[in-house]
């Protein structure tokens, strides 16, 4: 059960050391690719157990755990890479595929790790390397975001950190493991976890940034931190129930927000909010169906995320609009029908339609909650399904694609067409993983921790299912002449850190800074005072008593026309023009001579007295 | 959408509510009295849709919306 394996993250260590030095575009591109296949052969082999266990100090560092959860996560992160890796293959600059493969081998290690020194290790390369996605789309907007996505994850490694340390001032053990809540450390690693889980109020950073990131990059940011929390939830915090109250609340306050957004990928961005609180849902309710359910939704979430990023990407990239606002009204259909069919593959899995992978796994999830008998944690997932499939399945393609134009003034022509081949096939290859799955889903049961007993596809499910999705449809259609587009900015609760950052600027650069000036300006007087006075050692005590003279004379500085102050200042300026000159100065050599006599003197007398 | 199409739609409604009526091979897994109501989800799809829709437009919108350079100025 112990000794050393592959650990398949090396593999995306390695790549990402070899990508920028490997010669011509070709070896880069088949070292692009080469990557994740050698990972997945690694994960294939390796077997069950605790390996590659490293002495550190007075513990052990655990580099992997092999078990049916960790196995799980890491399959679908080794895939999603491989999608990822193909639609990125017409990048030219291999700086991006760098930072996405030490982010992906870097979500591995946290999947893998067995104690919380190495999950914060991993932990800290995550958002490290994720935040170049980000800032590769080179726009001003992005260099931001990136920074806010930056500081909110450094906000919450501390968080982490500040947790594990405490367990080991507590328990004395670095161990990760399942049932630890309860006590101060708990309470901190489980605020670290939630920061990248995008819980609620500590979501912003996703819906911020992701839509910022550049177009293949944003795939990659969908998959791995949201999904890699997710996984350490399960791990240590399966059954805590206020889990499963965020995850109930985190899934409509997604679709809500969801609804009022006309950036694409800031939609979708709220949507992975909202699935996401199915997952932390799933965990909170902690039986193993729940597990199981959040496990294998994060599996088919990964994938259908990834093709409606890569579906808007797509059209991004051909038309250069992101916004539904300028997109409604160009007949896209007519253009990238291609795109739109890939697009409704992963907009029906979120979906939840029947056949497609959402189906197969959210309904695990509803079911958990029904069978822990949490009715309104039920009825609330059921709520963000109808928000899921009203924005994602209906709002978003018919704006984007179809739609009647926004601003008819704009009379711009119609853009479109096909995106490179690279894109198309990374996007095939997704869709056709959601409707396999859906098809077939115990090929994704078998994978799950807990062994699964339950059937998706029975008669009452799918009908229910069904008659929910069409009279969604029916309400969108009867209220779909009432929406309204509008480009605006909504606010969420990354108002605080935006507009407090700025208050906190004004506070340091207004107030602070005039403190600071007063005290540098009061300093500097006296500094000032001395120079001055030390200008002529042979008059400075003079001068040092009249000018406690003249602020005596003055009223200690209040008054200011004394008879006395004015004599008392002439004779300060009188003397303070005596320069130093040694001539002056040099005839009092017995001065010297009879302090040495004095001091001898007095040193005689105490040596004496003693 | 044309005459026809309405009457499709509008068709495939009353079928797939009414195929929630009949429960071939035993009823589904049922928890809570709502989920034996016949056309619950049917319903609560509706209902729940169109709270979603006002909910965000009259409610969120207006509260947390300001102009798109909001957080430039």
């Amino acid at each position: 059960m112990t000794g050393s394996v592959m650990p398949p993250y090396i593999y995306y260590f390695i790549g990402a050391l070899l990508l920028p030095v490997v010669p011509g575009r070709l070896a880069k591109r088949a070292l692009t690719l080469l990557v994740p296949v050698l990972a997945f052969a690694a994960l294939v082999a390796v077997p069950k157990g605790s390996y590659n266990i490293i002495p550190f100090l007075n513990y052990h560092l655990i580099l992997m755990r092999v078990d049916k959860l960790s196995l799980v996560f890491s399959y679908v992160f080794v895939i999603m890479s491989f999608i990822g890796a193909i639609y990125a293959l017409h990048i030219k600059e291999e700086g991006q595929m760098v930072a996405a493969f030490l982010y992906v081998g870097s979500t591995l290690g946290v999947t893998f790790a067995g104690d919380y020194f190495t999950l914060f290790f991993f932990w800290e390369i995550m958002a490290g390397a994720s935040v170049f996605l980000i800032w590769y789309n080179k726009t001003e907007a992005s260099v931001k975001a990136g920074y806010r996505y930056l500081l909110v994850h450094v906000a919450g490694g501390c968080l982490l950190l500040a947790g594990i340390l405490l367990q080991i001032a507590t328990k004395h053990s670095i161990a990760f493991e399942p049932g630890s809540f309860g006590g101060v450390a708990s309470y901190f690693i489980l605020a670290g976890f939630i920061v990248n889980a995008a819980v609620p109020p500590f979501h912003p950073w996703l819906p911020d940034a992701y839509p910022m990131g550049t177009i293949t990059g944003s795939v990659f940011l969908t998959a791995y931190t949201t999904k890699s929390a997710v996984y350490v939830l399960c791990r240590g915090f399966a059954g805590v129930e206020v889990l499963m109250w965020l995850g109930a609340i985190m899934a409509i306050y997604g679709v809500v927000y969801a609804f009022i957004e006309v950036d694409m990928r800031k939609l979708l961005s709220y949507h992975i909010v909202s699935q996401v609180g199915y997952m932390v849902c799933g965990v909170g309710i902690g039986t193993e169906l729940a597990l199981n359910g959040s496990a294998a939704h994060a599996f088919c979430h990964i994938l259908y995320k990834a093709l409606l990023f890569m579906a808007c990407g797509a059209v991004i990239h051909v038309t250069g609009k992101r916004k539904l606002t300028e997109l409604s009204g160009k007949g896209l259909y007519k253009t990238m029908p291609f795109t739109l069919a890939m697009y409704m593959i992963a907009a029906f899995s979120i979906s939840a339609v029947p056949l497609f992978n959402g189906f197969i796994s959210k309904s695990m999830v509803v079911a958990g909650a029904g069978e822990a008998h949490h009715g309104l944690v039920e009825l609330m997932l059921h709520l963000a399904s109808v928000g899921t499939f009203l924005s994602v399945g209906l709002k978003l393609p018919y704006f984007a694609w179809f739609g009647k134009p926004i601003h008819p003034h704009e009379a711009e022509p119609v853009m479109g067409g096909r995106p490179p081949l690279n894109m198309e096939i990374a996007m095939a290859i997704a869709g056709f993983l959601c409707i396999a799955l859906g098809v077939y889903p115990d090929a994704l049961y078998r994978l799950l921790p807990y062994a699964v007993n339950f059937h998706p596809y029975t008669y009452g499910h799918v009908v229910k299912t069904m008659g929910m999705l069409l009279f969604v449809l029916l309400a969108f259609v009867i209220y779909l002449p009432k929406i309204s587009l509008h480009d605006r900015t909504n606010l969420d609760t990354d108002w605080f850190y935006r507009k407090g950052a700025s208050l906190l600027y004004r506070f340091v650069s207004g107030p602070m800074d005039a403190f600071y000036r007063n005290m540098q300006a009061r300093f500097s007087r006296q500094v000032d005072f001395i120079a001055f006075v030390a200008k002529n050692p042979y008059t400075a005590p003079a001068l040092l008593w009249l000018g406690f003279e003249r602020f005596v004379a003055s009223g200690f500085g209040v008054l200011k026309s004394v008879p006395d102050l004015a004599r008392v200042e002439a004779k300060f300026q009188d003397l303070s023009k005596k320069d130093y000159t040694p001539e002056a100065y040099k005839s009092p050599v017995g001065v010297g001579v009879m302090l040495s006599v004095f001091f001898l003197a007095v040193f005689m007398l105490i040596y004496l007295l003693r | 959408m044309t005459k026809g199409k309405k009457i499709l739609f509008a068709a495939i409604l009353i079928i797939v509510v009414a195929l929630d009526f009949y429960h071939p091979g035993g009823a589904h897994e049922v928890h809570f009295w709502w989920q034996k109501i016949p056309g619950f989800d049917a319903i609560f799809g509706f209902l729940g849709c169109f709270f979603l829709m006002l909910f965000a437009k009259k409610v969120i919108y207006p509260l947390f919306s300001r102009e798109e350079d909001y957080y430039d100025r």
